[in-house]
């Protein structure tokens, strides 16, 4: 009987070891909250300071936001957004695969017919904004030569490229002008650039136009303005 | 109609079960009444199991929740695509809302919007336009304004005390 109650005694007494702390866990890997934030934009500055004295100019946005479209109305152009970067989804997917499937030269030949079929001439200004840095060359070169030939000579073009050229993966961002100089910014996705471009690489591949002016943003970003 | 439809639903259950249907109302009557007109007059619906082809002319505001091919007129008055709306047409009207799907230009001449959720295949002529953050448009959006004249040759004298005649710019305007 004793026995018994000593085997019980024992259960309830306190361990001779330190008191079993509950072990560390990390906190579940949360995905990073979507980036959203208002800047200034010296280069879109740039860019309507181009456009001032006319009106009515016919505008390629390859962003379409819908605030930027409204804000081009407002100034009495005429805005025409372009699904782009959808486009670029369907033809190209969306996953890790995207860049090798851009050496495919019938998908390529496709998403240029489809996605720039426009006229010769037909622009006055493009809003890149950051779409050619989701380009392999072999997708950029025919998307650059398309958009010359849409665009008259001397028009205005402001294109983004990420400046970190250590990061693996980048915000696709959705540009909306909300001023003459004010962007606002909300991420939509993340994707490996297809390649770093630096200033010299910019200044390279939009060789054929007249000149190329570049911005140095705070937030990585390097915003180029440039003259077809 | 309605009488023939409810004998239907009395008649007894047949021997071999029916698959499930979903019961689509012809008439999308109450869905169109959160559309709220503004005007005292009635409003024209095509519901959302209705399909046209042709051209339609509207002397009072029009709804369209179902599929139409062809134009839509309605001048002096309000054309509103709904959710369910899948309209192959031009579309000439004084207010357009676009909560569905369009292929083809649109004319407000007051305003366009399209809503959350729209899909604009086509081109945008009015005079106040606005979209929402989820809505989409593949396709210019100009001004319906009349074309600003040239400059005349010679400058209007400008008096010592106002400037020359120059558009006010109020703080929210964004050409400020």
């Amino acid at each position: 009987m004793s026995a018994v109650l000593d085997k019980l005694r024992n259960l309830f007494q306190p361990d001779d070891d330190p008191p079993h702390l509950p072990s560390y866990r990390p906190p579940p890997l949360q995905p990073t909250a979507p980036i959203e934030l208002t800047r200034p934009s010296n280069g879109l500055d740039q860019f309507f300071l181009a456009l001032d004295g006319q009106d009515r100019l016919k505008i390629l946005d390859l962003c379409g936001a819908p605030a930027t479209t409204e804000f081009l109305f407002q100034l009495d152009h005429v805005p025409r957004p372009d699904p782009f970067y959808r486009a670029l989804e369907l033809a190209f997917g969306n996953g890790p695969g995207y860049l090798d499937r851009q050496l495919e030269p019938d998908r390529v030949e496709i998403f240029v017919e489809h996605t720039l079929g426009h006229k010769e001439g037909e622009f006055d200004a493009v809003l890149l904004w950051d779409s050619l840095q989701y380009l392999r060359p072999e997708l950029l070169e025919p998307v650059l030569e398309q958009i010359f030939d849409i665009t008259r000579p001397g028009a205005p073009l402001l294109a983004v490229f990420h400046a970190d050229e250590r990061i693996e993966e980048v915000p696709v961002f959705s540009y909306h002008v909300q001023g003459r100089n004010t962007l606002f910014l909300s991420e939509k996705d993340r994707r490996r650039p297809a390649q770093h471009f630096n200033n010299r690489m910019i200044e390279k591949i939009f060789k054929n136009f007249a000149s190329t002016k570049f911005f140095l943003a705070r937030d990585h970003l390097r915003e180029v303005l440039i003259r077809r | 109609m309605w009488k023939r439809r409810d004998r239907e639903e009395e008649q007894p259950a047949r021997s071999t079960p029916d698959p499930v249907k979903e019961n689509t109302p012809l008439s999308t009557t109450p869905a169109v009444r959160s559309y709220e007109p503004d005007s005292p007059r009635g409003v024209a619906t095509i519901g959302k199991a209705v399909y046209i082809k042709g051209q339609i002319i509207a002397r009072e505001d029009l709804v369209v929740d179902g599929s139409v091919d062809g134009t839509i007129e309605a001048q002096e008055h309000r054309v509103t695509i709904g959710p369910n709306g899948k309209v192959a047409a031009t579309i000439k009207a004084r207010h357009i809302i676009i909560q569905g799907q369009i292929t083809g230009n649109v004319e407000g001449t007051e305003k366009v919007e399209i809503r959350n959720g729209a899909k604009l295949l086509g081109d945008v002529k009015t005079v106040k336009f606005v979209c929402e953050e989820e809505g989409t448009i593949n396709g210019s959006v100009s001004s319906l304004r009349p074309e600003s004249k040239p400059a005349p040759a010679v400058e209007p004298k400008a008096s010592p005390v106002t400037p020359p005649a120059q558009q006010t710019l109020t703080p929210n305007d964004p050409k400020k």
